[in-house]
């Protein structure tokens, strides 16, 4: 950190962050592709209906992060509010009939012209660079309410409560523990993150109990047995995928759950099929290489140029990392079934692209770390 | 910022990384719970929801005859089945369905609406009603190839044979007693669903288990079973008996030649027949010997050694009282030797030699001859019959069972005491089946003559025999049943039904018997002939003699014997000796053995001089 600074040289990469990234983003068009061939085949005709799509992505987003590890991350941070005013227009639009898109109940989806994507997505890519650069600035005065607290809660208050109207709960999870870490590590009180904490559980209940399926999938996650045909039966199939995958996993393309039993095999339950087709060792290689993510992630923070770079690689970590476990959690059932995706993993181009994005800059600031 | 500030955010940096690999830990440890500690618990429950397992039953193996001819056949044939859900229109299928097949419309329609995955339409149908239904083209039909037993000779042995039910499995006779070989393994083929009930097959498991059931061959001989089973009709219908029994036995071994019962079924339509029709009277139904029995007396009085062949006795002149009842004789004779008082069917001189032996002694022997047991014949559904215990015998019974009544006894009981005395003595085990293959003709079990003991002595048996010889002479009671160019010996029966009406003896009710066995020399085939309530005529001798005659005539030919001159019991019996050595070295006098082909014997021995 700054004051520690010695030399910066410029240009150079961390091999196994890069490393990290393109293993798990190649394992995950694998798995794409063996998760959702069948589906694709039954429902389009088509066994690449989901792996083209996804593969293209990819590359635009490895485009991407080669791109973004060249720009100057201060780029990005300065240019924060521009993200947060974007993510917000864009937030408000979905509900805009003719550019908005239902799905499921849900209005998650923004059609503009050629492109089309989730702006909850890019949500979680500008509050972090917001939190970055304002936390950077305020370090002085991060104990204070009005300074270090407030104006940070209005700004998660905003994006959540948006995204929470969509509805899309797991979303606005993500955006409140991305924000209190990153409060935390800038030193804001930790009274006040207890009494945030505190605070946001009866929201939360509210929230959970506005929507039914909401408490059913609480009550599945809780005792999941007690109605495997109703409210257990998705993560009782992932339940099944894991144990059928055993040791070694069945083979990748030999699993059997993802065949209509397991609810969005090739999204949000991808890692179930992990589970089932890599099997134990599989799912410990994965989550490894999801650690090791956050691991060089957390070790560009600590040897950031200054201070704004240390919380924007922090908070980009955070974006992956926290819903990667997030996600691996709840397909193991440890947390209730949530709609979360598995970074690099399920697919979607806004997400798998967000995620490219977020390596990207964390390269850059590694590429400024000092030695 | 202050350097301890910058610690402090290092430090909060690394607590957040700790966390990361706390979390780490914790799914580890989920992983390693759902995928290796609890696995099989819930793989076994998953299996249960998506894995079906489709029963596939194997073609039922075949049943051959001795000389590898067919008795029963298993062919391959569709059976329709239908999946409900997946029919949008029942009753349009239900219409078109009914107009192909002969079936219930109401029942097919309740099928065809319900929710069930897989309802059967018809089984095992003909060719020409799948090809009209495969020619439908419709969504939500199936075929399946099952295996439906078809008996191509018809009613020939069905006794014996039984028959299967529609899913293949034994109901009655040998198709019963040997099910589990000609089953082969049930094969399950893992078959699995998916979500919306499915059905597909896995890739990976595509090997098939050796779909084909075991074969058996039969002692059976389909000729002899022929000539046998057309005799038996002919005088069941002759001499108007309910029914008719007739076993043909090989006494050295206790091979089943022929086991008929009539009337017959067709067992390919077993079902147009009463049950009762099905059963193997043979095994299943005793009855009163009669006469037939006093054989076994005088072969148990001569190996005791309490009367010689020649010894006379008085036979009262056709009157015997005991106690308060009399025993009467067809005629009325004076004193006559032993051998006479078979040959003559003396009841009055079965009884003076039955209080001779004494019926602990005849008990016993009756025992050793295997009445009163199951022979251990390989089909199922034998009875014991009824042998009380001579405890019990009065004064009466003593002198009843003497000439055979009040004693009972089953068909084959009775053909294989009589195979003892041709075969010296030796009680054999009765036994159909001679080996069971596997579908590549390996011979899985090969079952071989069993020796059940020694009852009499071969001495003993010689002089019994020859008793029987006599019999079937000249002034014999079974003259009748001497075939035309073959010496026989037998013995005859007439026994009175006990009337369940009246409670005594009926006196228009017989069971009629011929049990013997020939050639007289050289025995080669035991037979019984028995009728039920023949009428007007009933003696043994007079209605089943003709027909051990009739099977005898037609089946030693079969055999590669030639008629002979008729050996007296006057015959040399070192001649017989010295034949009877013969046989014993280089098989049997005057028959050539199966499958030997002269000509092939001189080209091969051309070859070697070349």
């Amino acid at each position: 950190m700054v004051e520690k600074e010695t030399t910066v040289s410029a240009g150079q990469w961390d091999y196994i962050l890069l490393l990290t990234t393109l293993l798990l983003v190649g394992g995950g068009v694998v798995m794409v592709l063996s998760a959702s061939s069948f589906l694709a085949e039954k429902r389009f005709n088509d066994a690449y209906f989901f792996f083209k799509p996804q593969l293209v992505f990819m590359l635009v987003g490895l485009a991407l992060m080669l791109i973004l590890k060249n720009i100057p991350y201060q780029f990005v941070c300065r240019l924060s509010y521009l993200w947060l005013f974007i993510a917000i227009v864009g937030l408000i639009l979905v509900f805009v009939p003719g550019v908005g898109h239902k799905v499921g109940g849900s209005s998650r989806w923004l059609h503009l012209g050629f492109i089309s994507g989730q702006p909850s997505e890019f949500a979680k890519f500008a509050l972090v660079t917001v939190l970055a650069s304002s936390l950077a600035a305020k370090r002085n005065v991060i104990k204070s309410f009005a300074y270090g607290l407030a104006p940070h809660l209005i700004i998660l208050g905003i994006l959540a409560g948006l995204i929470v109207i969509e509805p899309d709960l797991g979303t606005c999870v993500i955006l409140v523990v991305i924000t209190v870490v990153m409060l935390f590590v800038a030193g804001v009180r930790i009274s006040y993150l207890l009494s945030l904490v505190g605070l946001s559980i009866p929201v939360l209940a509210v929230l959970i109990l506005r929507h039914g399926y909401q408490l059913r999938r609480i009550i599945a996650y809780l005792a999941p047995w007690d109605d495997p045909l109703g409210a257990g039966y998705h993560i009782i199939h992932s339940f099944y995928a894991f144990a059928l995958g055993g040791l070694t996993g069945v083979g990748p393309g030999a699993g059997r759950q993802k065949l209509f039993f397991l609810p969005e095999p090739h999204t949000d339950f991808i890692f179930s099929v992990v589970g089932e087709e890599l099997g134990f060792i599989g799912v410990a290689l994965i989550s490894f290489l999801f650690l090791c993510l956050v691991w060089r992630g957390i070790v560009v923070a600590l040897n950031a140029y200054e201070l704004e770079g240390t919380y924007l690689a922090l908070g980009l970590t955070l974006i992956i990392g926290v819903q990667a476990f997030l996600n691996m959690f709840v397909v193991t059932g440890l947390l209730p079934t949530k709609g979360l995706a598995l970074p690099f993993f399920s697919y979607g181009g806004s997400s798998l692209i967000m995620n490219f994005i977020c390596v990207g800059i964390i390269m850059n600031v590694a590429s400024q770390s000092k030695r | 910022m202050k350097s301890s500030q910058v610690r402090w955010t290092r430090f909060r940096i690394v607590v957040v990384f700790c966390v990361f690999l706390l979390a780490w830990g914790g799914l580890i440890w989920r992983a390693a719970s759902l995928q290796i500690h609890n696995r099989d618990q819930l793989v076994k429950v998953a299996e249960q929801e998506y894995l079906r397992n489709i029963k596939l039953i194997p073609v039922r193996g075949d049943i051959f005859d001795r000389n590898g001819e067919k008795l029963a056949v298993s062919l391959s044939v569709d059976s329709i089945y239908a999946e409900p859900i997946r029919i949008k229109d029942p009753a349009a299928m239900t219409n078109q369905l009914v107009r192909i097949l002969d079936l219930d419309r109401g029942r097919i329609l309740k099928k065809l609406s319900s929710k069930s995955y897989f309802v059967w339409v018809k089984r095992q149908v003909d060719p020409d009603e799948s090809a009209a239904v495969r020619a439908l083209n419709a969504k939500g039909l199936g075929f399946i190839k099952e295996s439906k037993r078809f008996y191509p000779n018809f009613s020939l042995a069905s006794h014996l044979l039984g028959f299967v039910g529609v899913d293949a499995q034994g109901l009655e006779g040998i198709e019963v007693a040997y099910d589990d070989y000609f089953r082969g393994e049930v094969a399950y083929m893992p078959v699995m669903r998916d979500a919306l009930g499915r059905t597909f097959q896995d890739r990976l498991s595509k090997s098939r288990p050796s779909m084909k059931g075991d074969n058996l061959t039969l002692t059976i001989d389909r000729r002899i079973q022929f000539v046998v089973e057309k005799a038996l009709n002919r005088a069941v219908r002759e001499y108007n008996a309910r029914s008719g029994i007739c076993i043909v036995l090989r006494p050295r071994t206790g091979e089943v030649l022929a086991m008929a019962v009539a009337p017959g079924f067709n067992p390919n339509v077993y079902g147009q027949y009463p049950p009762k029709r099905w059963r193997n009277i043979a095994l299943t139904d005793s009855f009163d010997p009669g006469s037939t029995l006093k054989i076994f007396l005088v072969a148990a009085a001569l190996e005791e050694g309490v009367v010689k062949p020649f010894d006379r006795l008085d036979c009262g002149n056709g009157f015997m009282s005991i106690g308060s009842r009399v025993v009467h004789d067809s005629r009325g004779y004076g004193r006559l030797t032993v051998s006479n008082i078979v040959k003559y069917s003396s009841n009055i001189g079965a009884v003076k030699i039955g209080r001779r032996l004494g019926s602990d002694h005849f008990y016993t022997y009756l025992a050793n001859f295997g009445f009163g047991s199951k022979t251990g014949i390989d089909l199922p559904g034998e009875s014991f019959g009824l042998v009380r215990p001579c405890d019990k015998w009065t004064e009466v019974d003593a002198a009843n069972i003497a000439f055979g009544q009040g004693i009972s006894v089953t068909a084959i009981q009775m053909v294989a005491a009589m195979s003892a005395l041709a075969n010296d003595g030796l009680l054999m085990r009765p036994f159909v089946v001679s080996k069971i293959t596997d579908p590549s003709g390996k011979i899985i079990k090969k079952f071989r003559p069993q020796v059940v003991r020694r009852v009499v002595s071969e001495r003993t048996a010689r002089e019994a025999r020859r008793m029987l010889r006599m019999v079937v002479e000249e002034g014999g009671t079974g003259m009748l049943a001497e075939p035309e160019g073959y010496p026989a010996a037998g013995k005859t029966g007439t026994a009175q039904k006990l009337d369940k009406n009246t409670r005594s003896y009926s006196k228009t009710k017989f069971v009629s018997s011929f049990v013997g066995f020939m050639p007289y020399d050289d025995p080669e085939l035991a037979v019984l002939v028995i009728l039920d309530e023949p009428w007007p005529k009933f003696f043994g001798g007079v209605v089943a003699a003709p027909t051990f005659k009739e099977i005898g005539e037609k089946v030693l030919p079969l055999l590669n014997l030639a008629p002979r001159s008729r050996p007296s019991v006057m015959t040399s019996t070192l001649e017989k000796k010295r034949n009877s050595e013969l046989e014993r070295h280089f098989g049997l006098v005057g028959q050539v053995k199966a499958g030997f082909k002269p000509y092939q014997l001189n080209r091969k021995m051309a070859g070697q001089n070349s």
